[in-house]
């Protein structure tokens, strides 16, 4: 039984994107997370038949992405180059001030609150899965969410003082 | 609870760095695919490379291969061939069988975890059989899979064959290649399909048309658990 969503060209077109801003949020390199997700696309692809079968194949794409991002991966270069190439000259987006200091703030969260923080507030992902993807009991995951928060909002409250006109 | 200065840098990062995005596209990936699965072909030696889990008995675990304990039954449904009674000997699977009868089924074999993947209300874990024989052998089919709690109870119920389309095809390993079979439980709380104690502490495994149970030990939650057959990784 197939669904409409279980072609893997609308997978791709439709979460492409927000993986890689949510690699993005966790790496602090935009090249990077492309590459990673794109890696997990490559991954997917000759196991899609039993992917799409899941409940939520774009769950399987996170985990594998997060996983490689962990373990520091770097070896396909193919597909990175490929990305570079695909890039515009000019690409028109320049992040803002806002932007920028969020991911420098996040960069010096520890790596598992990093990975909670970044997963429920830009890739919207339940406690309960972050829990399950990270083995581990959901109070402890809303804690690593309570501590990241308080960290992120102390790294940027002295942006918030200085500047004050953010909000 | 949340401060709404912080959901503001997230949602400028979130559209900012979105707008930045350029995906490379889905033919990349799949030439990358390809190149890989020919690579693989070419030098399916390679596999044998994986080794990486090592399964680990419990203590007292010749009880579980004993006479007194019968391989664990799956439930009813037809065309499930359950595990052959205690001692034995294994047979290969008849039906569908298409390699050679030459090659035998595999008995020496280990089990190991290899990761799990959550979505809504179901966790599927995923393990590799790997065969630590010297012979090329077979696995076709469902592994019997259980659960027990710290006494070497049975917790739930067996895991149920989940019905696969096509059937499951006969898996050909070379001396330390690898299959790999899924089990999902439900993560639903609570779940009237599981009333009682859900949290095991060892996985039991029956490979395919084996009569030795191997062991993950582990901390599970069952409820209501199916596996799939094994299949080449």
């Amino acid at each position: 039984m197939r669904r409409s969503g279980d072609d893997i060209a609308d997978v791709y077109a439709a979460h492409f994107r927000p993986l890689s801003v949510q690699l993005y949020a966790y790496t602090g390199d935009l090249d990077v997370a492309q590459e990673l997700v794109q890696e997990a696309f490559a991954r997917a692809i000759p196991r899609w038949n039993r992917i799409s079968t899941y409940d939520d194949p774009v769950a399987w794409l996170r985990r594998v992405a997060f996983n490689l991002a962990a373990s520091r991966w770097r070896r396909v270069r193919v597909a990175r180059v490929y990305a570079r190439r695909q890039l515009p000259e000019e690409v028109g987006v320049e992040p803002g001030p806002e932007h920028v200091a969020l991911v420098a703030a996040l960069a010096k969260l520890p790596d598992r609150h990093r990975r909670a923080v970044v997963m429920h507030h830009v890739g919207d992902v339940p406690v309960a899965e972050i829990a399950r993807l990270e083995g581990a009991p959901e109070g402890t995951v809303r804690v690593w969410l309570h501590r990241g928060r308080a960290a992120l909002a102390a790294e940027l409250a002295e942006a918030w003082e200085e500047g004050g006109s953010h909000v | 609870m949340s401060d709404p200065r912080l959901d503001h840098h997230f949602d400028r990062m979130r559209h900012e760095a979105a707008a930045m995005v350029r995906p490379p596209g889905l033919d990349g990936a799949r030439r990358t695919a390809r190149r890989r699965r020919a690579a693989l072909v070419g030098a399916s030696a390679m596999l044998a490379a994986v080794a990486i889990g090592v399964p680990v008995a419990i203590a007292g675990g010749d009880r579980e291969t004993g006479p007194a304990e019968p391989a664990p039954t799956p439930p009813a449904p037809s065309a499930t061939a359950t595990a052959p009674a205690p001692s034995a000997p294994p047979t290969p699977t008849a039906s569908g069988h298409a390699t050679s009868t030459t090659v035998p089924t595999c008995t020496d074999l280990a089990v190991s975890y290899v990761g799990s993947e959550g979505t809504a209300g179901t966790s599927y874990a995923t393990y590799r059989l790997r065969n630590t024989g010297q012979l090329t052998c077979d696995l076709t089919g469902y592994p019997g899979v259980s659960y027990l709690d710290g006494a070497g109870r049975e917790v739930q119920r067996d895991a149920v064959r989940e019905t696969v389309s096509p059937a499951p095809r006969t898996v050909t390993l070379r001396p330390g290649a690898e299959v790999r079979f899924e089990v999902s439980n439900s993560t639903v709380v609570p779940n009237a399909a599981c009333p009682g104690n859900r949290s095991a502490v060892t996985l039991r495994v029956y490979p395919p048309d084996n009569t030795r149970a191997l062991f993950v030990p582990g901390s599970y939650e069952v409820c209501s658990p199916r596996v799939r057959p094994v299949h080449a990784p």
